[in-house]
């Protein structure tokens, strides 16, 4: 490597926050978390990348919305929403299926929330949703095209709600291996384990007044560490919410639509209760 | 193993390289087992079993989601996390950092090295009897033993990029290249190379100094325990307990004997002769013991190098540069206006219908277009030579070229035409001359542009292909190579792809089959006869003086008949030396003075 080579950059320490990705351009989010992008190429969909894959997730970050890893789908308008979470192909595909099914998408892989004491709601992030090139079948259409020049990753005509949901329940993805049940519901331990591993923090942390603006390195470049509040103890008591939703793992095999279904069905289920 | 040479990079990563099933979980279950207490430690605690082809961290490290980046980006982002993760800003390096990896070394472009020297300290390289990796491979994966054996012999086994998945490339190529690509001389970085028998036989002896050298700080007794509680048996206990995330979709278990030596059970004599094959330079370099005779080795590796090349190629495409789009589909069962030349064969100005029973139809159009109707999808063999042969020939003469019946090499910097009728030995003398180191260009169908002078030889990939007392003469395991759909008694051998650029013919041989016994001989042939020798080898079945018309063949013969030179070599009956052909066909080349072009006549 030359000393010249300018590498992948962040800086959240200031009011003004700024990222810089050489070759693909800059993202700065103003104090208010007003977000503006700068693309250094001439790859049309350039800026849709920086602005949905990069500055508007800083700006929640900066207004302090915890983001929660995970794509947030509701069966209808006025239904609770439950958060698909674990491997992106995975969520990805049972996402498609779910969406085929005649369910909305709240948020795409990172879904903001509010978190009170009543409720946990799930906030609108209306950015397109992405679903891998090998989850669509036949050519490509209109409704799904290439998210850029050089990738497998498909933008889809899928539709987003443009209002917060209530979050009800959890789905915990995983690929199905030999001998293993199709799913299981969660309990005890397991469900905390899962609540606990739902926040985006590292550069991803909600901004607060009081951040001591430290770079979260624990040196295995995870970036684990901080706060959605600003103290462990909070976080904690978040983790705890989420741990009270009822929580579903669910096992991906071949056939996608056939989870979907189960998942429709637990989740009408749980929330009809 | 020796120590490696050269002071450590200034990171802190130190790369755990290895095949896959080479040990490298185990030998991290050693290094997680000396920071932790003995009854705390669990498999699923494993440090560095994150790999460095996932991008997915970038979430927590930058707040990118990955999945917008195209292909050359998800490649920055590796180097850019891999930097972050291994760089300690400050003058103390600090303690190592294992980072697991099966992939093999490279350098990368500027901004994109996958193992960035800013970030690394030194490399671990676990090398493991490939014929045990074998034995590992198949239940891992889900594949059979020869499914696996193929698998870690293909230089080519990689994963693409994919910001669907957050993850880079991973080129793992087979046992032989992944090895030598992190001992080669362009690694920057110290590489610790340690054989997965000698673990075995005493991890902590073979651990301990490697250990020191990368700075991890341990004692002799805390290495033994670490040790100790890597333990297979105790590996698989908690497995069975806890499960493993690291097990693949296709098997229960993830750690299994891990046992050396356990192929002498599993493998039949000829698996290991293929795997043996596939790697024996560098397994003897790493001191495992072959067991295949050498000339056995030899002539299975020629064919499973051919047979890899196969499999990588598509039998119903053609090469891009004779520039022929070929589609599967239906044809129809006859032309309209045509001239039906044979049973199978129907012929219009552009168009010809050729009909192989039992196999399907093709549809050859214009010099540009072929249509292919297979009868069975999923036919027995390989239907390759509907398209190199008939499809190619037809197509060529379709755009005014010729077709010489012919194999075609570069000698000594000469291009050499090798023609003869069948069953004369062209391919075989074409493998014979191979052998020697010389380069085949392409095999019974010599595309000819006779307009340029000299005429040019188009060269482009297609199969050798050969009888089973051929390929033995040729030193190639006939069993091991793919053979010809409908039934036809002859194996393909694919060879590297050739230069396609076209390139001045200096000679053609004829090679003629004698009656009588006695001794190879060669004469050069002149005069009209040299033009009736092009003509007959020109001719294919009547083809050409159809599709290019006889004025057209005359002149194209007579031209090449001016500008090459012509030799007719006699092999005699019966107990003929190959050697003595391709002797033969050497000496012509050396003494070859290419004849001048003839001025062009008003």
């Amino acid at each position: 490597m030359t000393d010249d080579v300018r590498t992948v950059e962040l800086d959240r320490s200031g009011s003004v926050w700024t990222g810089r990705f050489p070759g693909l351009g800059e993202v700065r989010v103003d104090a208010d978390g007003g977000l503006s992008v700068r693309t250094e190429t001439d790859d049309p969909d350039a800026e849709a990348a920086l602005r949905h894959g990069w500055g508007e997730l800083l700006a929640l970050a900066r207004r302090g919305v915890p983001i929660l890893n995970g794509t947030a789908v509701t069966p209808a308008a006025d239904a609770p929403a439950a958060l698909l979470t674990g491997p992106s192909e995975f969520v990805g595909a049972l996402t498609a299926a779910l969406t085929g099914l005649g369910w909305t998408v709240v948020g795409d892989r990172l879904s903001p929330v509010d978190i009170s004491e009543s409720e946990i709601r799930v906030l609108p992030r209306p950015t397109p949703v992405l679903t891998p090139r090998s989850m669509v079948q036949g050519g490509l259409s209109e409704a799904n095209r290439p998210a850029r020049r050089d990738t497998d990753v498909l933008v889809t005509g899928a539709t987003t709600s443009a209002v917060a949901h209530e979050l009800a329940g959890l789905v915990e993805v995983t690929r199905r291996r030999v001998g293993e049940d199709d799913d299981e519901t969660l309990i005890g331990h397991e469900r905390f384990a899962l609540a606990s591993s739902l926040h985006v923090l590292g550069a991803l942390r909600p901004f607060r007044p009081d951040d001591d603006h430290h770079d979260d390195h624990d040196g295995d470049g995870d970036g684990h560490a901080g706060s959605t509040t600003g103290a462990p103890q909070l976080l904690i008591a978040d983790h705890l919410r989420l741990a009270e939703l009822p929580a579903l793992r669910v096992r991906v095999g071949t056939d996608p639509d056939d989870a979907a279904r189960r998942v429709a069905s637990w989740f009408t289920t749980t929330t009809a209760g | 193993m020796s120590a490696p040479d050269g002071p450590p990079g200034p990171g802190r990563t130190v790369w755990l390289a290895s095949y896959p099933k080479s040990g490298n979980t185990w030998v991290r279950a050693i290094v997680t087992g000396l920071g932790i207490h003995p009854q705390l430690f669990s498999i699923d605690q494993l440090s560095s079993g994150a790999q460095p082809f996932s991008v997915g961290g970038a979430l927590h490290a930058f707040g990118i989601d990955a999945r917008w980046l195209d292909r050359a980006e998800i490649d920055r982002l590796r180097t850019a996390l891999v930097t972050r993760a291994g760089t300690s800003g400050t003058d103390d390096p600090g303690p190592p950092l294992l980072r697991k990896t099966h992939e093999v070394h490279r350098t990368g472009a500027p901004g994109s090295e996958p193992f960035p020297l800013p970030a690394t300290r030194a490399a671990i390289l676990i090398v493991r009897d490939p014929r045990d990796v074998a034995c590992s491979y198949a239940p891992f994966f889900g594949v059979d033993l020869d499914q696996a054996i193929d698998a870690i012999g293909d230089e080519r086994g990689s994963e693409r990029p994919s910001p669907a998945r957050s993850t880079t490339a991973q080129p793992w190529g087979s046992w032989t290249t992944h090895a030598r690509s992190w001992l080669g001389p362009d690694v920057p970085f110290p590489v610790h190379v340690i054989r997965y028998e000698d673990l075995r036989t005493d991890a902590a002896r073979e651990l301990g100094p490697v250990f020191r050298a990368i700075g991890l700080e341990c004692t002799d007794d805390e290495l033994e325990l670490a040790v100790e509680q890597a333990r297979f048996e105790r590996l698989r206990e908690r497995e069975a307990e806890r499960g493993f995330h690291e097990v693949s979709p296709a098997t229960e278990r993830f750690f299994r004997s891990g046992r050396a030596g356990g192929w002498r059970d599993e493998l039949t004599d000829d698996q290991v002769a293929a795997i043996e094959a596939d790697h024996e330079e560098l397994m003897v370099e790493f001191g495992y013991e072959l067991t295949t005779p050498p000339d056995r080795r030899a002539r299975l590796r020629a064919a499973r190098e051919s047979h890899r090349r196969q499999r990588r190629s598509d039998p119903l495409r053609l090469p891009e540069s004779l520039g022929i789009e070929v589609r599967q589909g239906p044809t129809p069962e006859s032309l309209e206006d045509s001239e039906r030349v044979r049973p199978w064969l129907e012929l219009t100005q552009d168009r010809a219908l050729v009909t192989f029973p039992g196999i399907g139809r093709i549809l050859v159009e214009q010099g540009r277009s072929v249509t292919v109707t297979l009868d069975d999808d999923d036919p027995a063999g390989t239907p390759s030579w509907i398209l190199q042969g008939w499809a190619t020939t037809i197509a060529s003469m379709q755009r005014g070229l010729l077709s010489l019946h012919a194999a075609t090499l570069e000698v000594d910097h000469r291009t050499v035409s090798i023609a003869g009728r069948r069953r004369a030995g062209k391919s075989t003398t074409g493998m014979a001359l191979r052998r020697r180191g010389h380069r085949l260009l392409v095999d019974d169908v010599t595309i000819i542009d006779p307009r340029p002078t000299p005429p040019v030889v188009i060269p482009f990939q297609r199969n050798v292909h050969l009888l089973r007392d051929a390929a033995d003469a040729v030193g190639v395991d006939f069993d091991a190579m793919a053979k010809l759909a409908g039934g036809r008694p002859k194996a393909a051998f694919l060879d590297e792809a050739p230069p396609t650029d076209p390139r001045p013919l200096d000679l053609i041989v004829e090679l003629s089959p004698s009656e009588h016994v006695g001794e190879v001989s060669s004469v050069e042939v002149l005069g009209a006869e040299r033009a009736e020798v092009l003509r007959r080898h020109a001719a294919r079945d009547g083809l050409a003086i159809r599709i290019l018309g006889g004025p057209l063949l005359f002149e194209y013969v007579t031209k090449l008949a001016d500008s090459v030179a012509v030799h007719r070599i006699v092999r005699p009956a019966g107990d003929w030396s190959l050697d003595e052909v391709a002797d033969t066909i050497e000496s012509l080349v050396r003494t070859l003075d290419r004849i001048e072009p003839a001025e062009p006549t008003g």
